[in-house]
C-alpha cells in the first residue's frame, strides 16, 4: 500500500481523483498479484461509486453497481485498486488538464504535461508509486502518456481486454489498456487478464520503420532514439505509408462525431454541467455530418486491407509514439513551427492513424539525450497480440 | 484565413448548431469555431464529401 507521503505527492501533483468507496471488500488474499497495488484511470466503474470519467457532467449518474470487468478480474487475483487517476474530462483530450483536478504535472518536470487522456495512470506509475494502472486509449490515449512520462502501454486489439464497465468515448475506436513499469510487470497483467500464451521463442521476427508521415515533424533526438531501438531489433527497413494522413483525419472524425453523438442529448438540455472546453469541443463534434461518418468508415476499411498487405513481408512495424518531448504546458497553445494546427491538436499524429486499423500496440520507453522520455509504437497485426507481447518482452531484456 | 472567411464560419457553425437542436449554444459559436476549424482540417485530410455550407463563405472541409 502507498505511504501518507506519496499520496500527498500524487495529490499535489494532480494525478488522482476518487477515493475509493470505505466499505469496499478487500482483494482476494493470494493469486498471481497478490500484494500488488494499482490505480484505475477514472472511467472504470468502482462498485458503490459514481464513474464521472473526469467530468462534473456525469456527476449526476447513480452509482455504479459492479466493479468495471478488469477490475473484478484483477481483485480475484489479489491485486488491491489504490483509487482512480486524473484524465481529460471524457477521455477526449492529449494533455490531462482537468478543470475539476487541475493539470497532472509531469514526474520528470511538473511545468510539463503528461499526455493524456490517461495523464495521472502514467504519472502514478513512472512515479513508481504503482507497478501499474487500468488506462484506456481511443486516439492514442495510453502511448501519448507512455511516452511523455516514459512507461509502457498496451493498447490491444478488440476484445483482448474486457471492457465492460469503462465509460464509452468512441465505442468504434475505445480499447481499455495498461501501463506499466517494465515489460515483465506488463507480461504478467498480459497473462493473468487476457488468459492467452505469449507467443515467445520460434523463428525471429521481420520488423520494419514506419516511414513519411509517420516520421514527418518529429523532434531530432526522438527519431534518434527511435532508430537506435530499430536497430537493436534489427529493423533494417523503412515502409512508406501513404495511407497515413487520410487514416489519422478518419479517426479523428469518426471518433469526434461518436463523442458528439454519446453526449448530444445532455448538451443540448444541461450545457453548463460540462466545462468550458469540453462543451465547445463536443459541440463542435456533435456537428460532423453523416456523410463523413460514413466516408471515414469507408476510408477505414480501405486502409485496413492496405495496412494488411504490410504483414505479408513483414510482422513487427515501429513508429515514434509522439512528435515531441513532453511539452511545456505553456506551449501548448502554440502552433508548431511549420503546423498550422496548434500543438495540442498534433500530439497524437502518430497514434491516430494506427487507432484507425485497430492494431495491437505496445509502447516502449525509450531514453533520449534531452533526459526527458519517449516512446516508440511496436505495432502488430490485429489479433497478433501474442506475439507482440512476446516478442516486447524479449526485445526489453535486450535494451 | 481572412476576417470575413472566419467571421462566415461563425455563422456558419451558428447556423449548424441550431440545426443539431444545440441553439442553446449559438451565443458560444465562436468559440467553437475553432474546434470545427480543426475537424474540417481533419475531414480534408481524407477528402471527406463536401456538405452544403448554410451561408457560410467557406463552403465545407474542401475550403477549410
Amino acid at each position: 500500500m502507498l505511504d501518507d507521503e506519496q499520496l500527498a505527492t500524487a495529490r499535489r501533483r494532480n494525478w488522482l481523483v476518487r477515493d475509493l468507496p470505505a466499505n469496499r471488500p478487500a482483494p482476494a488474499l493470494s493469486g498471481s498479484l497478490a500484494g500488488l497495488s494499482y490505480f484505475a484511470k477514472d472511467l472504470f466503474d468502482i462498485a458503490g461509486s459514481v464513474t464521472t470519467a473526469g467530468s462534473a457532467a456525469l456527476a449526476g449518474r447513480t452509482a455504479a453497481s459492479a466493479d468495471a470487468a478488469l477490475i473484478g478480474q484483477l481483485s480475484a487475483v489479489g491485486a488491491q485498486l489504490c483509487g482512480t487517476t486524473n484524465m481529460d474530462p471524457l477521455a477526449y483530450g492529449f494533455v490531462t488538464s482537468n478543470p475539476h483536478f487541475g493539470r497532472a504535472m509531469n514526474p520528470h518536470d511538473p511545468e510539463r504535461i503528461c499526455g493524456g487522456s490517461s495523464g495521472g495512470s502514467a504519472a502514478v506509475v513512472a512515479a513508481g508509486l504503482v507497478p501499474f494502472a487500468l488506462s484506456s486509449d481511443t486516439s492514442g490515449s495510453i502511448r501519448v502518456p507512455a511516452a511523455f512520462c516514459g512507461v509502457y502501454g498496451y493498447k490491444p486489439s478488440a476484445g483482448w481486454l474486457d471492457g465492460d464497465g469503462m465509460q464509452a468515448l468512441s465505442p468504434t475506436l475505445d480499447r481499455p489498456g495498461l501501463l506499466a513499469r517494465d515489460a515483465a510487470m506488463l507480461a504478467r497483467l498480459f497473462d493473468v487478464l487476457t488468459r492467452k500464451a505469449r507467443a515467445t521463442g520460434g523463428a525471429p521476427l521481420r520488423v520494419a520503420r514506419l516511414g513519411g508521415y509517420l516520421r514527418e515533424g518529429c523532434a531530432p533526438e526522438i527519431l534518434e532514439a527511435v532508430d537506435h531501438f530499430a536497430h537493436v531489433a534489427g529493423a533494417r527497413t523503412m515502409i512508406e505509408v501513404p495511407w497515413a494522413a487520410a487514416a489519422r483525419g478518419a479517426a479523428y472524425v469518426l471518433v469526434a462525431a461518436e463523442a458528439g453523438q454519446t453526449h448530444l442529448r445532455q448538451l443540448a438540455r444541461q450545457a453548463e454541467v460540462f466545462d468550458e472546453q469540453t462543451r465547445h469541443r463536443l459541440a463542435a463534434a456533435a456537428l460532423v455530418p453523416q456523410a463523413w461518418v460514413s466516408r471515414a468508415h469507408a476510408v477505414r476499411q480501405a486502409v485496413l486491407n492496405q495496412f494488411d498487405m504490410l504483414f505479408a513481408d513483414h510482422d513487427l512495424l515501429l513508429a515514434p509514439a509522439v512528435p515531441c518531448l513532453a511539452p511545456l504546458a505553456q506551449a501548448l497553445d502554440r502552433s508548431a513551427d511549420d503546423d498550422r494546427l496548434p500543438l495540442r491538436a498534433s500530439l497524437g499524429i502518430y497514434t491516430q492513424p494506427i487507432s484507425l486499423v485497430g492494431a495491437p500496440v505496445v509502447a516502449v520507453p525509450l531514453p533520449t539525450r534531452s533526459g526527458l522520455p519517449t516512446a516508440v509504437q511496436v505495432i502488430a497485426r490485429p489479433d497478433a497480440d501474442s506475439r507482440l507481447m512476446g516478442w516486447v518482452t524479449d526485445i526489453a531484456a535486450a535494451l | 484565413m481572412t476576417r470575413s472567411g472566419t467571421s462566415g464560419l461563425h455563422h456558419d457553425v451558428r447556423h449548424r448548431l441550431r440545426a443539431a437542436g444545440l441553439g442553446n449554444l449559438a451565443s458560444e459559436a465562436s468559440a467553437i469555431t475553432a474546434h470545427w476549424q480543426v475537424i474540417l482540417t481533419m475531414a480534408a485530410a481524407f477528402d471527406a464529401p463536401a456538405i452544403a455550407a448554410g451561408d457560410s463563405e467557406d463552403g465545407g472541409p474542401q475550403g477549410a
